[in-house]
This record gives structure tokens, C-alpha cells and sequence, in this order.
């Protein structure tokens, strides 16, 4: 059983969302509840799953039976146990808050915007799971695509800036892919552990440090790296509230980091072969990150 | 410089690529009505598209399914199906970014009357 | 867009002569998706143009309307077949959309991948389909929910 809580965690918030349609036609009052449960639920096997990847290691889960280099890998390392729980936990104060408090939350949009959540909360799961960078791109997509639907629920002011951020947040998901796709090229592999192998001999390779460079500038827009950060104040302070922690909290802005450190972290000579996920002084500061800031933001929001 | 030209010249498609990247980004970014941003956008998201397709291309090359009888299998003599997947993946994503966008510009136009970034700057105040 | 019935009579008879014929290619490219090219994405596209094009020649009002939100509202039916047959092949036993593992009985191994291989392929057309026609309907002036107010 504890084998398949990976799949598990993802899949409970993705079907609750998908169900959300049907569920608000009939009865609307349902939803909110029913969000809070299915990510309650999700929180409880996260936790189950950080105890037993602390007890038995890290897991492994390919999709289908199809083993890494053919089939699509999830790995739920440390890293990720502890991204995930506190993924999931901050997923249920933002619930609590939403439906205790209400705003953009209630109404005739109750259902979207449930929905939209529960899509956000499933993808932002993958990307902290996903074992590849092609399945890291795909999950940023479903997480941003939610992000600026999200954005826009309030209306008004808010939809320009969900324009913005839906300009930038493409442009640089679009040099990821074109980052991955250098990678690709370059070594004939996608997945992270394979990368880390292969990279450091080729890194006198032009393509690997162009899609080196066209990653790293994809991933700042995303997480609003300084230079690039225009649509940051604007999408955030103009979003609804309760729904601002989980994209504070986004984590693809640490696991993406840590997703390009582990195939950057083969660049520093005294590190080859092992991803920068794996040295102790880097979880607790990168997984402290989305709980102070959404923490914070709750804080403000009240 | 002229042999960095030269080897150019030698793959025409990467040159088409770059040019589709840089004229999606400057439509993108200069232009002032959201539609035309939004063409742009697709531009780019398209030339990064062809870029995995024509780095993915073999000529020769047949579809990777090894039919009874065939004679010994060759990687030469097979696509490598994995670019066109992730370009499939890549196309339905566009897809739907450009589907939501074009919800939000809709609305957009809809509370504010115009298209022109200018315009609707006007109206926020 | 979605408005009124084309005035055509041309155009209304070619489009009621083709909506049929669409979908019932549509049906063909799913299920030869199993041995050629073909499959589920493209034939949720294709189902997804012929209610598109049923909707532009007989108007917002006329069945194929009618027939076009009803599917709308199915949202996430076909991820949900998705998500059902994965979740058979983890009670047989196996990972996530194992097929092998599925607990179908009276199926050897390679049938109850073709089964489950071609359960998914139809909720993946089906769900582009609903995908396709509901974003034509949220762009169109008479949106659905969500996506008319400001």
C-alpha cells in the first residue's frame, strides 16, 4: 500500500476537481465541504507518506509498470515527502479560510473556483513528484494555467493582471520547453537522475549550456526572479485572498529550483553525480520558504 | 564570424526557428492591442514546437513499429518517437493556454470596452 | 457567433449531410487508433469539429446546441474513465494504469492492456471534445457559466 501513496496524493485532489462540475450542478453547497475534505484526505497521506519514506527510504513510482527510461518516473524523495506535506497542509488552512470567510469564494463562482483549486493543489503535487523534466513542464503548465484562472476569479482590476502574469508565466514556460528540448537534444534523456550522469561530460557542449541558460531564464520569470518579477505585485495583491498562500506557496518555485539544481548541481566539480537535493542544509530552508510566506500572507489577508 | 554564418546556412530550419522565436517575442512585448500579444505568444510557443519536431526529424526514417518479418531492426531505420510525443503534449498544452487567454481577453473586453492596453490603463486610473 | 441559423439552404443541408459523417469517422479514427495512426486526441478533435460545425450552421437555439451543452456538462466525464481504469489496475494489484494488473477476469494479459488501452483512449476523446466545444462556448457572447460575468 505505501508504495502507491504518491499516486495516491495526486490523485485524490485531481478527481475531487474533476468531479466538482457534476457535483455543483446538483447541489452547490456541496462544493466547498467537499474541496476541504478531498484536500484533508490528502493532507492525512502525505503525511503517511513522509513517514514512510522517512521509515523505508525514498520511493520510486513508475506509471503503467514501465520502468525509467521508457516509462514516466515519480520519485518521492525527502524533499518532496516534506514539500508535499507542507503543500497539503497549507492547502487546507487556505480551504478553511475560504470557506469560513467567504468573498470570491461563495456565490455562483463557487464552483469554478473550487475546482480551479483543487486542479492547482493536484498540480503543484506533480511538479514536486514528477521525476522528469518533461513531466515538470507539464505540470507547471496545469499549475499556471489554474494560477491565471485563478488570478482572474475577482474580476476587474484583477483580470488585467492576470493578463500580465498569463503573458510572462507562457513566455517562460515556453523557454523551459525550449530549455528541455536543448537537453533532450544534447543527451537523449529527460529524466532527472539519468541527467545528472550525463550532463557533466557534456559540458563543454554548447546546446547544454544554451538550454542550461534557456531553463534558468523560463524558471526566473516563473518564480519572479528579480529582474523579472513585473507581474508578481499586481497578481497577488489583486487575487482573491484565500487562494494567494497556494500560489505564494508555489512550489514549483522551490522544487523547480531544485529540479534545476539537481541538473545544474552536476556543475560544480566537487558535487558530480549527486543533485543538490541530497545535502541536508537544503531542504529545511527550501521547504521553509512556501510555509513562512503563505503563513504571512494569511496573516496579512486576516 | 563567416564560419559561424556559414554553418548556419547549413541548417536553414534552426535559422527558421529563430526567426519565428524573436518575431513572436517582439510582437509580444511591443505591441499594444492584447490579441496581437496574444499572436505573438502563439508564435513563440509554435517556433519552440517546430525546433522539437525538426531536431526529432530522421529522414528515411519509418514509423517505430517493428512489423512481423521485417528484416534485422536498425535504429537507423526508425523515428525516434519520443520528440513527437512531447510535441503532442507541447500542442495540446498551447492549446489550452491559448483557450483560457482568449476567455480572459474576452472578458477583458467585456468590462472595459477595448483591446488597447493603453485604453484599459486609462480606465483602471 | 453563435447566433442565429445560417439562411442558407446549401449550407445547412451540407452541414446536417456532414455532421454524421464526421462523427462516425471519428468513431473509425478512435478505434484503428489500436493498430495505425489515429486515436484518442484526434477523434475527440474531430468530434469536437462536428459539433462545432453542427452549432455554427443551426444557430444557438437548434439541437445541436441543445445536444453541445448537454456534453458540456459532462465535464471530466472521460478524465474520470481515466482516473477509473487506473484505479482498477491499483485495486488488481499494480501501479497506476497498469493494464496488465487490471482485475477484468477471463482476459489474458495482452487483452486487458488492449481493454484498458482503449477504455482510456476514449475518455482522452471525450474529454477533448468537451474541452474544445466548451471553450467555443465560453468565447461565444452567450458563455457559459463563469466565463459571462465580470
Amino acid at each position: 500500500m505505501s508504495e502507491h501513496l504518491p499516486a495516491l496524493v495526486f490523485l485524490v485532489p485531481l478527481t475531487t476537481a474533476i468531479c466538482m462540475p457534476l457535483v455543483g450542478h446538483l447541489r452547490k453547497s456541496v462544493c466547498g465541504p467537499l474541496a476541504f475534505v478531498a484536500v484533508a484526505l490528502m493532507a492525512v497521506l502525505s503525511v503517511a507518506s513522509l513517514w514512510s519514506i522517512v521509515s523505508g527510504g525514498e520511493v520510486r513510482y513508475s506509471f503503467g509498470g514501465w520502468v525509467p527510461p521508457i516509462g514516466i518516473e515519480w520519485l518521492a524523495d525527502s524533499l518532496a515527502g516534506v514539500m508535499i506535506a507542507a503543500l497539503s497542509g497549507l492547502a487546507v488552512v487556505c480551504l478553511l479560510y475560504g470557506t469560513a470567510v467567504g468573498g470570491d469564494t461563495h456565490g455562483k463562482r463557487a464552483v469554478p473556483y473550487y475546482t480551479i483549486v483543487l486542479l492547482l493543489v493536484a498540480g503543484l503535487s506533480g511538479v514536486v513528484y514528477a521525476g522528469d523534466l518533461f513531466n515538470i513542464f507539464v505540470f507547471l503548465e496545469v499549475v499556471s494555467l489554474s494560477a491565471y484562472a485563478l488570478v482572474a476569479v475577482p474580476g476587474g482590476r484583477a483580470l488585467v493582471s492576470a493578463f500580465r502574469y498569463l503573458l510572462m508565466g507562457t513566455l517562460g514556460t515556453a523557454f523551459y520547453l525550449l530549455g528541455v528540448g536543448y537537453f533532450y537534444a544534447a543527451t537523449g534523456a529527460l529524466n532527472i537522475a539519468d541527467l545528472a550522469q550525463r550532463v557533466p561530460d557534456l559540458l563543454g557542449s554548447k546546446a547544454v549550456m544554451a538550454g542550461l541558460i534557456f531553463m534558468f531564464v523560463g524558471l526566473a520569470i516563473k518564480i519572479a526572479l528579480m529582474p523579472l518579477h513585473g507581474w508578481l505585485p499586481d497578481a497577488y495583491s489583486h487575487g482573491p485572498t484565500a487562494a494567494v498562500p497556494l500560489l505564494l506557496a508555489w512550489s514549483p518555485r522551490s522544487r523547480c529550483s531544485s529540479g534545476f539544481a539537481s541538473s545544474s548541481g552536476s556543475l560544480a566539480p566537487g558535487r558530480r553525480n549527486r543533485p543538490l537535493e541530497s545535502s541536508p542544509w537544503y531542504r529545511p530552508w527550501e521547504s521553509s520558504r512556501p510555509l513562512a510566506g503563505g503563513v504571512s500572507r494569511c496573516a496579512s489577508g486576516t | 564570424m563567416s564560419e559561424f554564418f556559414g554553418a548556419a546556412l547549413t541548417r536553414p530550419n534552426l535559422v527558421a526557428f529563430v526567426v519565428l522565436l524573436l518575431w513572436g517575442l517582439y510582437i509580444a512585448l511591443a505591441h499594444h492591442n492584447l490579441v496581437k500579444k496574444l499572436i505573438g505568444l502563439y508564435l513563440v510557443q509554435t517556433s519552440v514546437i517546430f525546433f522539437l519536431v525538426t531536431t526529432g526529424a530522421k529522414n528515411g526514417a519509418t514509423v517505430p513499429v517493428i512489423l512481423e518479418g521485417a528484416a534485422p531492426v536498425t535504429a537507423d531505420a526508425y523515428v525516434n518517437p519520443l520528440p513527437q510525443v512531447l510535441t503532442l503534449t507541447a500542442v495540446v498544452v498551447q492549446i489550452a493556454t491559448l483557450g483560457v487567454s482568449l476567455g480572459l481577453v474576452s472578458r477583458i473586453y467585456r468590462r472595459f470596452g477595448s483591446l488597447d492596453e493603453d485604453r484599459i490603463l486609462d480606465k483602471l486610473g | 457567433m453563435i447566433g442565429t441559423p445560417l439562411d442558407s439552404l446549401i449550407a445547412r443541408r451540407a452541414g446536417s449531410l456532414l455532421v454524421p459523417v464526421l462523427q462516425l469517422f471519428a468513431l473509425y479514427v478512435l478505434f484503428f487508433g489500436q493498430y495505425g495512426p489515429g486515436g484518442g486526441f484526434v477523434a475527440g478533435v474531430m468530434i469536437a469539429g462536428s459539433l462545432v460545425l453542427g452549432l455554427l450552421v443551426s444557430g444557438g437555439e437548434g439541437l445541436a446546441a441543445k445536444r453541445a451543452r448537454s456534453l458540456v456538462l459532462g465535464d471530466g466525464m472521460g478524465l474520470l474513465i481515466l482516473v477509473a481504469v487506473g484505479g482498477l489496475c491499483l485495486i488488481g494489484g499494480g501501479q497506476f494504469l497498469n493494464y496488465s494488473e487490471a482485475p477484468i477476469p477471463g482476459l489474458a494479459d495482452a487483452s486487458r492492456r488492449y481493454a484498458g488501452i482503449l477504455l482510456t483512449q476514449v475518455g482522452v476523446a471525450l474529454d477533448v471534445a468537451v474541452a474544445a466545444v466548451s471553450i467555443v462556448f465560453s468565447l461565444s457572447s452567450r458563455g457559459a457559466e463563469g466565463a459571462g460575468d465580470v
